[in-house]
């Protein structure tokens, strides 16, 4: 018998990059290209094992859903092959043909069926699906009464008792709360403990690390690396960290009408350490950030300082850093353009999405307010993967901190 | 809970209570193997999957069926309200002014007893080939066989249909026809009705997927179907005027056979179905399911992406 689980030889899928199908028909007969073909997946190749657990990393557009698509037969490759050792279910959003109308009851079964499970089946696993979701008291109720959080944990729950060999997991548990997120990554790794193969997308680098014991990194449709799951997050870290990117990591600011006395603000940079540009910062590594502005009277550009406040992904200011004017940060004329930088030593953010405001002040006058300026992501820095950072939903902030444990004096 | 909120990387995860799942053993030699390639040119409906998916239909009757008398005080009284509103608003609506010929039955029953085919049909013709689009977030979300869904409102047809008819028999003895054992030839007549609207389903719905147009040139077929088919009026009207090659096309409508027969069934009219017309026909509506099997897993496997 085969030890694999899946096994991939050179699959491809393309897509149409233009107008859809009547458009291109019309196009057809007036002899004119209206789009082009784009691979988003191509030469895939990889044998997975039995009994692992597979995560798959790679920035959007790299083609990770696409191979989850083919693999869970949603959508037919254009090329190649994969061969499946086992039956497969899918879980690529959660509570999929869940009918607000009906009760958390009936979507239970409907969902159960439309995933692979028989009446008999859902019936005698009924009661451990609703204690695993905790919506007992709600389980007549119509599903457009639950709240957001209830129906995921609903459609999990489903999920979790699924009985197929091998299961493939999309982006689904970026929703809900910590606590439960953590009790589906226990869920899987106990049915993987039963010998189930499982395969999971996630832009969470600290559950990949903790949950996955493979791991593919998928570049531009193809796999880049493909390895033991810390070996490969190991080098996309780096990779994506360290990359110079020379358009990434720069944030054009669009600013009004504004004064000619007064600078006017260009844009923002993400800087590391080393003052190189970067995509994103790391949490736990130096970060800087880099105010560029332009033209103003001299006299105007002296008294000029700037505030950047950082905002969590729910668009909850954490802090605000405000800089000195410039007359006090250099001596002599201020250069024209220049560069606020804020520099943090120990970026103190959890891996995740951040939005920046700024302003730029003359004396105690605002002159521009940008909110909504740009975002940035913080992703799990090396210095800190195997420490303990507060999950998601858990807090925004990583404080430098000390234990020590002493008898009460 | 509260308590383990770090991703500590877990060595002594507490069990999460999931009953024993029953996953087959790597060498069991009964793991089923699957192969996914490209589709080719010729792709054929796989009906031992299909046949193992009965649970799916199932789930999407019972779901199309049952999502329209939510949050209504009434509920599934509406089945039976629907179509009593419909029967009396014939009755009293048709009963007094229409003076049009009804082969001596009185003109809501010979119309009623014509409309529920006909809409069995048609409704089932209209949702079926929408279908793909309106169950586009499930479809691009999970497999099953796709031939489900529009099959699913074909039949989902159903359940209004017995309860119309229940009803029609009713107007039936109060009109004072008796009932005869005619009756069992009805669900032949509804299986054919059934299985044209599948076909026309099959084959209109993957085209609906890919251009929007087809479900406004569906429109216009199933009332050009309705004026051809005598639901409102009565086939000696046309009989009398048509010469004999464009009567026997008017007779090849299947919608002819199925409404002329429901009405022979039911109110024993006259006219008893013709039973070489009646075998050509089914063979016709046949051929045409095959048709439209086909078109339909040939398109199948690019729905999603052209959805």
């Amino acid at each position: 018998m085969s030890a694999h689980a899946i096994r991939v030889f050179g699959l491809g899928k393309k897509y149409w990059r233009g107008p859809d199908a009547e458009a291109r028909l019309i196009a057809r007969f007036r002899k004119r290209s209206t789009g082009e073909t784009i691979w988003a997946l191509r030469n895939c190749s990889f044998d997975l094992p039995k009994g692992e657990i597979l995560g798959i990393i790679g920035v959007n557009g790299a083609g990770k859903s696409t191979l989850l698509k083919i693999l869970s037969r949603i959508t037919r490759p254009n090329e190649g092959r994969a061969e499946l050792y086992g039956r497969i279910g899918a879980l690529l959003e959660v509570g999929t043909g869940f009918h607000p109308e009906l009760t958390g009851r009936e979507n239970v079964y409907l969902n159960g069926a439309l995933v692979g499970m028989r009446k008999s089946e859902i019936k005698r696993k009924f009661d451990s699906i609703v204690e695993f979701a905790g919506v007992a008291e709600w389980i007549d109720t119509p599903i457009k009464r639950y709240s957001s959080g209830m129906k995921v944990r609903l459609a999990f729950a489903v999920a979790a008792h699924l009985e197929q060999e091998i299961m493939v997991i999309d982006e689904v548990l970026a929703v809900g709360d910590a606590a439960f997120r953590r009790k589906c990554f226990q869920a899987i790794q106990e049915s993987n403990r039963k010998g189930r193969t499982v395969i999971l997308v996630s832009h969470e680098l600290p559950s990949i690390a903790t949950t996955c014991t493979r791991a593919i990194w998928l570049e531009h449709g193809g796999i880049r690396q493909e390895g033991t799951a810390a070996d490969v997050i190991d080098s996309y870290l780096d990779a994506v960290v360290g990359d110079d990117g020379t358009h990434r990591g720069f944030i054009p600011l669009e600013v009004g009408e504004v004064s000619p006395l007064v600078p006017r603000l260009k844009y923002i940079r993400l800087l590391d350490g080393d003052d190189k540009q970067v995509p994103c910062f790391a949490t736990g590594d130096p970060a800087k950030f880099a105010v560029g502005y332009d033209g103003g009277e001299p006299a105007s550009v002296r008294k000029t300082s700037v505030n950047l406040t950082i905002l969590n992904a729910r668009g909850y200011p954490l802090t605000v850093c405000a800089s000195a004017t410039a007359a006090e940060a250099i001596s002599g004329d201020p250069p024209n353009p220049g560069e606020f930088v804020c520099a943090i030593d120990k970026l103190p953010l959890v891996p995740g999405q951040y939005s920046i405001e700024i302003c730029s002040m003359t004396g105690n006058t605002v002159q521009q307010r940008i909110t909504g300026a740009g975002q940035f992501q913080v992703v799990l820095g090396r210095a800190v993967l195997t420490q303990a950072i507060p999950q998601p939903g858990h807090g925004d902030m990583v404080v430098e901190q000390s234990w020590s444990l002493r008898p009460t004096s | 809970m509260e308590e383990d909120i770090y991703t500590a990387p877990a060595t002594g995860l507490p069990s999460v209570r999931i009953e024993q799942n029953s996953v087959p053993a790597a060498d069991d030699g009964g793991v089923p193997r699957f192969v996914l390639r490209p589709a080719s040119r010729w792709e054929v409906v796989d009906v031992r999957e299909l046949l193992g998916s009965w649970h799916v239909f199932w789930a999407f009757l019972w779901r199309n069926i049952f999502r329209r008398n939510r949050q209504t005080l009434l509920g599934p009284l509406w089945f039976v309200i629907t179509p009593l509103a419909k029967m009396l608003l014939f009755t009293f609506a048709l009963g007094k002014i229409a003076r049009l010929p009804s082969e001596g039955i009185p003109y809501p029953l010979f119309t009623f007893a014509a409309l529920l085919p006909w809409e069995l049909f048609s409704t089932g013709v209209s949702r079926s080939s929408e279908s793909l689009v309106t169950y586009e977030h499930i479809i691009t979300k999970v497999y099953f066989p796709r031939v489900i869904i529009p099959a699913s409102e074909v039949f989902g047809g159903l359940v209004d249909f017995a309860i119309s008819f229940a009803l029609l028999l009713g107007m039936t003895l109060a009109y004072g026809f008796p009932l005869t054992s005619r009756l069992l030839a009805v669900p032949g007549f509804i299986a054919l009705a059934l299985l044209l609207s599948l076909a026309m389903g099959l084959l209109f719905s993957g085209l609906h997927a890919r251009y929007r147009d087809t479900s406004r040139f569906l429109l216009y077929l199933i009332q050009f179907m309705l004026y051809a088919t005598p639901v409102a009026y009565s086939q000696t009207v046309v009989a009398k005027r048509l010469p004999g090659w464009l009567l026997t096309l008017y007779q090849l409508n299947p919608m002819y056979q199925v409404v002329e027969g429901v009405r022979w069934a039911v109110l024993s009219t006259a006219h008893a179905p013709d039973l070489r017309m009646l075998s050509i026909v089914t063979v016709l509506v046949l051929a045409f399911l095959a048709i439209g099997a086909a078109v339909f897993a040939n398109t199948e496997h690019s729905i999603v992406d052209m959805i």
